[in-house]
């Protein structure tokens, strides 16, 4: 009865900001392209939920890869997009996430029109593929505005048009496939108004202030409740999930994959078990962070 | 259960190894446990005693450890300080080890040479590979992505960070972003190698690159674009005074490339063509620089300095022109030594004009076949080297910081291309717009000359301005580098000038091919119809090979914006019908065939391109497209290879795509069949001409036919020709061989079925040969050998046939461990699964060390039957199966080399890695992927040919953890043979004998063989009148030694009546037409043919050619002759005429 009761409830929220509840230990996969994977460096968006939901004890892995989209071009190596896919969900398999943010659509979305269709229709089996990996609840976020920073970098005017077509498609997608949605593109001005200072280094890549407004951005709309803690404190959590975030991107996208997992393995994939040794080290960092975290928001 | 005994000579090897796993069990991986004493005495003092140095030349230590460690790349800033990425952590980072990996920069603060101190600038760094200092900051590549870091306060220490892009490949850590250069124009470019795929997402979109390339970026633009594609390792590019790039690669060994917008060389992603290095056969390179540096004597203006960091040496270049592109001539070596550790990897020009050196100091190199955790890698050391001039001034240290923009602007007219680069880099901090006057200013001066206009021009494009009057001054220099060099910045800003069109339609008739060729690529990035219309009137000049290839390139990546124009009838050839079927033929469309069957039909079509045509139509024709193919065939002109072609094309049509002429002509085909020709009836079998059947029934019963009708018979595979091979199968009165190959065209029908007569046949078997006629269809049909597997268990099999059985097997690309083991069974083969023992090895090494000699071991080396030379090739000359070793013995601890001869499989090359092809129809094809489009892939098959497979007939393709090389071909030496042949490897490469000299050595021969109908024709016809040229004599192919000589009893004798002739010839290729010269060591007893005349031979002969291929034959009088053959080309003074020596197998 309850499990129905949320579904409901979750249905009747669907494609719309909700209001965003973790579970106990959350396992939140972050999932996406280059906005996604700079997070690591920066760590904003997941120090701010890490603070807002310190007592569930979350996790979160970053899976964002530079150029990627919702075929799974960038994860190919050597293969087609398919391998990149069928790497995703390997990986997803052994995360065993229950809930994923994902952010797609930036690289699309300079085809225009023409590439919107095969874009939803990617969204979607993307989908399918999470679901058929986990019970993860999924949030789509929408991919976030540029900023036209004047010459020599270009306008980027007609890209936020597109961009705007792609977040409602997006939009649209949620609802049918009964899943929460940020609109990241709105909430950060949709363009239409330009930052100051500005968010992004080149018009497109958000800067280190540009992911703290982001986080802020992504955490009311998804109605979090904001910590307040010292600007002191809070940069030490940062910068402890910053290394979580490096041993992990060691872990799962490790240097010299050829010969790793590749097909070089027979050579030295003696070597890929050291790379399982990553594991209990993250874990650390985990439980450092949750300490915290805990620390800080009951403070 | 006895030992394997492959000969009947009790061999070392019986006793230590068979044959190897198939399931390796994990240990096999660990490491050896031995002596650390390769890493040499870390004392630089040492190290520098070792150096041998060219004339003129004088070296210092410049910086050491601990000041510095394991430098990767490095590169100067404006203010005279070195900049250098070093890394402990290379090859991999341990779980737990901090991400320490540093940018440090050394000072020399007294200006002595000698640096006094050095700063870590950054120090959190993950294997950063390349590093520009510039824009108020520094570029650090940094695994995936590019850092820009920036010092706020002056204290030579990162303030700010930031990631300007990201998406780099990390598949190997010794590919990934290097080579970082400052271009002319104020960009940056970067480099990648072969196993990485980029995804970079910038403000224009994304850009990606899958395998090697280099890449362009311009910062304050966003812009990423790539510049070139390929390459193994190319980790050296620089550009010439004129903005010409070139590159080196650490691991295809042909020297210097010349690099053109849009280029395409080896490995790359998806390609049909590639590009050529300017010397083949060289060892590989790390690293290159452009001596440009008053300190420097004339004569070393514009050489290329680059580094042999396998063989410890630092190599020199001279470039000079030739067409659109270059010729490149080794010169003597700047530094050599035997120093083991000696690794130099980075060479830039500093402000004082000296040559530094980058000496990453490592008895190790890479790790793609060295463990990662190879005990004897180095993480502490590392060296940077100085380089100067005996007696000479060093280059004035030039004055950029806080100069008024006037004092920099006048530095661009500086000799030296550190204070000219550094000067242009500075500008890009100062306002642009007194920038763009002060320019002004500086080229409306006295005494400015066309060089200096040219640094201006780039000035400006440095600091994002077009500066369109003087850009039209330029476009028009007499100077046609010059020339080149203002079309170059219409690639880029094409968009920028108003009337650029116009501007390139004259540049595309320009006098000097290079500005055709930069002027094709400017018209490609256009990519209108218009400008391709332009492109072609490049067909009106002469074409050489680059501007081939970018004309190629130009009709395949507009095919969608000409084909239609084409169709439309809005292009016009103006009757260059040549021009429509070039790019017709490029573009490779069903489409286009119709417009280009009147060049199949014709009568003076050469016989290069009739084929090049033959293929594409068998590749993408249609049915009614065949008909004209097959017609083509039995035009009267058409000569029988080309015929014959024709029809092998046909077959490959029909295997790999289904499709055949409508109308197959089978009167003519049966004329021919009864003719007796081969080809015709793999045809007929191969289209079920039924009529053909009993004639090639027939054929099953002469034993010299019965190998090409079985094989036919099996293509029919109607019950009265499987009724036939069977009969012949079972009929014990027939030889085996004939057997054997009825077995085998069944096998390929129905292995299952066929399993059981195989196993009769085998054990009956006598001859290598003939099993393997049965074991190469078994393996090449997917699962089929487990049939086989089964049927041969419990049975008895001579244990030659066995083993060559298994040694088929391993090298074959699918699952074959049942029939290894079925195999072993039966013939007694003891499965030895271990490798050498650490012991073992360890007592073999200084076995090597002790009795070893380099010289018997060239002569095993070059044993026929250990088939070295077939797969190999040594500086150029040999095989492309597997690596040139021409630097093996430097590269590789001696351990790695035994172990690769006994188990070729652990460590393969990079690029030498098996691809396996399962295509739909089961059939498993094995080779060396030469090259991969969206429509074939090319595999090079163990007997060194190339195999076709278009894409639509795979049904799956896979990068297979076995080497080519099979395993055991060194088990019939003796144990001394087998040392003395790995003395000779380990020997390769390193200062000595075995160091293949750098003149432009023939290395690739062909010999007569002195009996059978060459040797009659000699005789009795006389030597002109064999060497007409019209004869179809059997050359056969002959390598040089290491030292460049072709042993003389390798020639063979002719008993002649009066005299002992013999011939040996080679290959060489002239691209642009003129005198060439040959230097003959010794001359007596040798005559010259060339061009169809004798001449005596002379210690400098110097010939005038035309363009195009030619063969040099020598005649030896062996009655006087008894000197090997040593043979170098070379240049003729005040001849623009050039050659290339044509190497391979």
């Amino acid at each position: 009865m309850k499990t129905l009761f949320i579904l409901i409830l979750i249905y009747a929220n669907a494609g719309f900001a909700t209001a965003i509840e973790f579970k106990q230990e959350e396992k939140v996969v972050l999932l996406g392209n280059t906005f996604i994977e700079r997070d690591v460096n920066f760590a904003h968006i997941e120090t701010h939920l890490a603070l807002a939901f310190a007592d569930k004890r979350p996790t979160f892995r970053n899976l964002g890869w530079s150029g990627d989209t919702v075929h799974c071009d960038a994860r190919s190596y050597f293969g087609p997009p398919k391998e990149g896919f069928d790497r995703l969900k390997k990986h997803l398999e052994f995360l065993k996430p229950t809930l994923v943010l994902m952010c797609y659509g930036a690289v699309a979305s300079f085809e225009g029109e023409s590439g919107l269709d095969p874009f939803l229709e990617g969204y979607k089996r993307l989908m399918a593929m999470i679901k058929s990996t986990s019970d993860a609840r999924i949030v789509l976020v929408s991919p976030p505005p540029c900023e036209t920073l004047g010459f020599p970098l270009p306008d980027m005017g007609s890209q936020n048009k597109r961009l705007a077509v792609y977040s409602e498609a997006i939009q649209k997608l949620a609802t049918k496939e009964g899943c929460d949605f940020v609109n990241l593109f709105d909430a950060l001005g949709a363009g239409k108004k330009r930052m100051i200072p500005p968010v992004t280094i080149n018009g497109m890549h958000f800067s280190e202030q540009g992911y703290k407004r982001v986080a802020v951005a992504l955490g009311d709309e998804l109605k979090v409740k904001g910590v307040g803690v010292d600007s002191l404190n809070k940069e030490k959590l940062r910068r402890i999930v910053i290394e979580k975030n490096k041993l992990f991107f060691n872990r799962w996208r490790p240097q010299n994959e050829t010969y790793l997992h590749g097909f070089r393995k027979h050579e030295q994939g003696n070597n890929a078990k050291e790379i399982l040794q990553f594991d209990p080290l993250i874990t650390k960092k985990d439980q450092n962070i949750h300490e915290i975290a805990l620390r800080l928001s009951s403070k | 259960m006895k030992r394997l005994e492959l000969s009947k000579n009790k061999t070392f090897w019986s006793k230590v190894i068979a044959f190897i796993v198939i399931a390796l069990p994990s240990n096999v991986f660990a490491q050896r446990n031995l002596p650390l004493d390769a890493i040499p005495k870390p004392d630089p003092s040492e190290q520098i005693s070792t150096f041998i140095l060219d004339e003129g030349l004088e070296i210092n230590l410049f910086a050491s450890d601990p000041m510095i460690a394991k430098p990767i790349s490095m590169n100067w800033d404006e203010n005279g300080r070195l900049w250098v990425v070093s890394s402990r952590l290379y090859p991999h980072i341990k779980p737990g080890q901090r991400s320490d990996d540093k940018v440090v920069v050394l000072e020399d603060l007294d200006g002595d040479g000698v640096a006094d101190k050095s700063t870590d600038f950054a120090k959190d760094l993950l294997i950063p590979t390349g590093i520009m200092p510039g824009d108020g900051g520094v570029y650090v590549a940094n695994s995936t992505e590019i850092l820009f870091l920036r010092d706020l306060d002056g204290d030579l220490k990162e303030d700010e960070r930031r990631v300007v892009l990201s998406g780099f490949g990390t598949e190997d850590t010794h590919h990934i972003i290097h080579a970082f250069r400052g271009g002319p124009d104020g960009m940056m470019y970067f480099n990648q190698s072969i196993y990485i795929h980029s995804h970079v997402e910038t403000p224009h979109g994304v850009r990606r690159l899958l395998a090697g390339g280099i890449w362009h970026y311009r910062a304050e633009t966003g812009e990423l674009e790539v510049f070139a594609r390929g390459f193994v390792n190319s980790w050296g590019h620089i550009f010439d005074r004129y903005g010409q790039s070139f590159a080196t690669d650490g691991a295809y060994g042909e020297g210097i490339n010349y690099v053109f917008p849009g280029s395409v060389f080896v490995t790359a992603h998806n390609t049909k063509r590639i590009m050529r290095g300017l010397n083949p056969g060289q060892p590989k390179q790390c690293g290159l620089e452009l001596v440009n540096s008053s300190h420097f004597p004339d004569e070393w203006q514009g050489n290329l300095i680059t580094n042999d960091f396998r063989g410890h040496r630092v190599n020199r270049f001279v470039i000079s022109e030739s067409g659109s592109g270059y010729v490149s001539r080794q010169a003597p070596d700047l530094i050599r030594t035997t120093h083991k550790a000696f690794r130099p990897i980075d060479v830039k020009v500093g402000p004082d004009g000296a040559l530094y050196i980058a000496d990453w100091y490592n008895p190790i190199i890479q790790h793609g076949e060295v463990d990662f955790r190879d005990p004897r890698r180095d993480h502490v050391h590392g060296r940077i080297w100085r380089v100067t001039y005996k007696g000479r001034d060093l280059s004035k240290k030039p004055k950029l910081i806080n100069q008024e923009v006037r004092a920099i602007v006048n530095q661009l007219k500086s000799p030296d291309s550190y204070t000219r680069h550094f000067a242009k880099r500075n500008l890009r901090l100062k306002k642009k717009s007194e920038v763009i006057s002060e320019l002004k200013l500086l080229e409306e001066s006295e005494g400015i000359t066309e060089e200096d206009r040219l640094e201006i021009l780039w000035a400006n494009q440095a600091v994002n301005n077009l500066a369109e009057p003087l850009l039209r001054k330029l476009l028009v220099s007499k100077d046609h580098r010059v020339r080149a060099a203002a079309v170059r910045i219409l690639y880029h800003w094409s968009n920028r000038v108003d009337d650029c069109m116009e501007v390139l339609a004259e540049a595309v008739i320009d006098e000097h091919p290079r500005v055709r060729l930069e002027a094709i690529s400017a018209l490609r990035q256009v990519g209108t119809v218009q400008s391709f219309r332009s492109i072609l009137k490049a067909f009106t000049k002469d074409i050489d090979t680059n501007i081939d290839f970018a004309l190629w390139l130009s009709a395949r990546e507009m095919e969608s914006v000409w084909l239609p124009a084409l169709e439309k009838g809005e292009l016009s050839f103006g009757g260059n019908i040549s021009a429509l079927e070039f790019i017709l033929k490029a573009a490779e469309k069903p489409a286009a065939l119709k417009l280009l069957s009147s060049s199949l039909a014709s009568r003076d079509i050469p016989s290069e391109g009739f084929r090049e045509l033959v293929s594409l139509f068998a590749d993408i024709g249609k049915a009614e497209d065949l008909d004209l193919l097959l017609s083509s065939a039995f035009l009267k002109e058409r000569d029988n290879p080309d015929r014959d072609f024709v029809f092998k094309e046909l077959i490959r049509a029909n295997q790999q795509r289904q499709i055949k002429p409508r109308e197959t002509r089978k009167s003519d085909l049966l004329k021919l069949l009864r003719s007796g020709s081969s080809v015709v009836a793999e045809l007929c079998g191969s289209w079920k001409v039924v009529e053909a059947r009993q004639e090639i029934i027939e054929w099953l019963k002469m034993d010299e036919k019965v190998e090409v009708a079985a094989s036919s018979l099996s293509s029919m595979a109607d019950d009265e020709s499987k009724q036939a091979l069977m009969n012949l199968a079972e009929d014990e009165k027939r030889m085996i061989h004939s057997r054997a190959a009825a077995v085998g065209a069944l096998a390929k029908l129905d292995p299952v079925n066929a399993s059981e007569l195989a196993a009769q046949v085998l054990v009956k078997a006598e001859t290598a040969r003939s099993a393997e006629l049965i074991f190469e269809m078994f393996l090449a049909k997917e699962k089929a050998s487990k049939y086989l597997a089964a049927e041969i268990s419990g049975k008895k099999i001579n244990s030659e046939i066995a083993a060559a059985g298994v040694r088929k097997s391993l090298a074959s690309g699918g699952d074959t461990s049942q029939l290894v083991e079925a195999l072993s069974k039966a013939g007694s083969l003891q499965p030895i699964v271990n490798r050498l023992s650490d012991e073992r090895m360890k007592s073999l090494i200084s076995e090597v060390k002790s009795k070893g000699d380099a010289v018997r071991g060239e002569s095993v080396y070059r044993k026929s039957q250990l088939l070295c030379q077939a797969c190999h090739a040594i500086g150029g000359g040999g095989g492309l199966i597997g690596p040139d070793l021409v630097s093996i013995g430097s590269s590789a601890p001696v351990d790695y080399i035994i172990d690769s001869l006994l188990e070729p499989a652990k460590k393969i090359k990079e690029g030498y890695h098996t691809t396996v092809v399962t295509t739909k129809k089961g059939d498993l094809i094995t080779g060396g992927l030469i090259r991969e489009t969206n429509r074939e892939i090319v595999l090079r098959m163990a007997d060194g040919n190339e195999r076709k497979i278009v894409t639509t007939a795979i049904k799956k393709k896979v990068i297979s953890p076995i080497s080519l090389m099979p395993p055991g071909l060194t088990a019939s030496l003796r144990k001394d043979e087998f040392i003395d042949l790995i003395r000779f490897l380990s020997s390769l490469g390193k200062e000595g004998n075995f160091k293949v000299p750098s003149g432009r050595y023939v290395r690739r021969w062909r010999i007569l063989p002195t009996n059978g109908k060459a040797g009659n024709l000699i005789r009795t016809k006389g030597i002109q009148y064999t060497m007409n040229g019209k004869n179809d004599l059997p050359w056969k192919a002959a390598y040089s030694q290491v030292n460049a000589e072709l042993p003389i009893e390798e020639i063979g004798i002719n008993n002649g009546f009066n005299n002992k002739l013999s011939a040996a010839k080679f290959e060489i290729s002239v691209s642009v037409p003129g005198k060439i010269g040959l230097r003959i060591d010794d001359t007596k007893g040798l005559q010259v043919i060339v061009s169809g005349k004798m001449i005596e031979a002379s210690v400098e002969s110097v010939f005038n050619l035309g363009k195009g291929i030619h063969n040099i034959i020598f005649i030896t009088d062996r009655a006087v002759r008894e000197s090997n053959l040593k043979v170098q080309l070379f240049d003729v003074d005040g001849s623009s005429g050039r050659a290339s020596l044509i190497g391979g197998p």
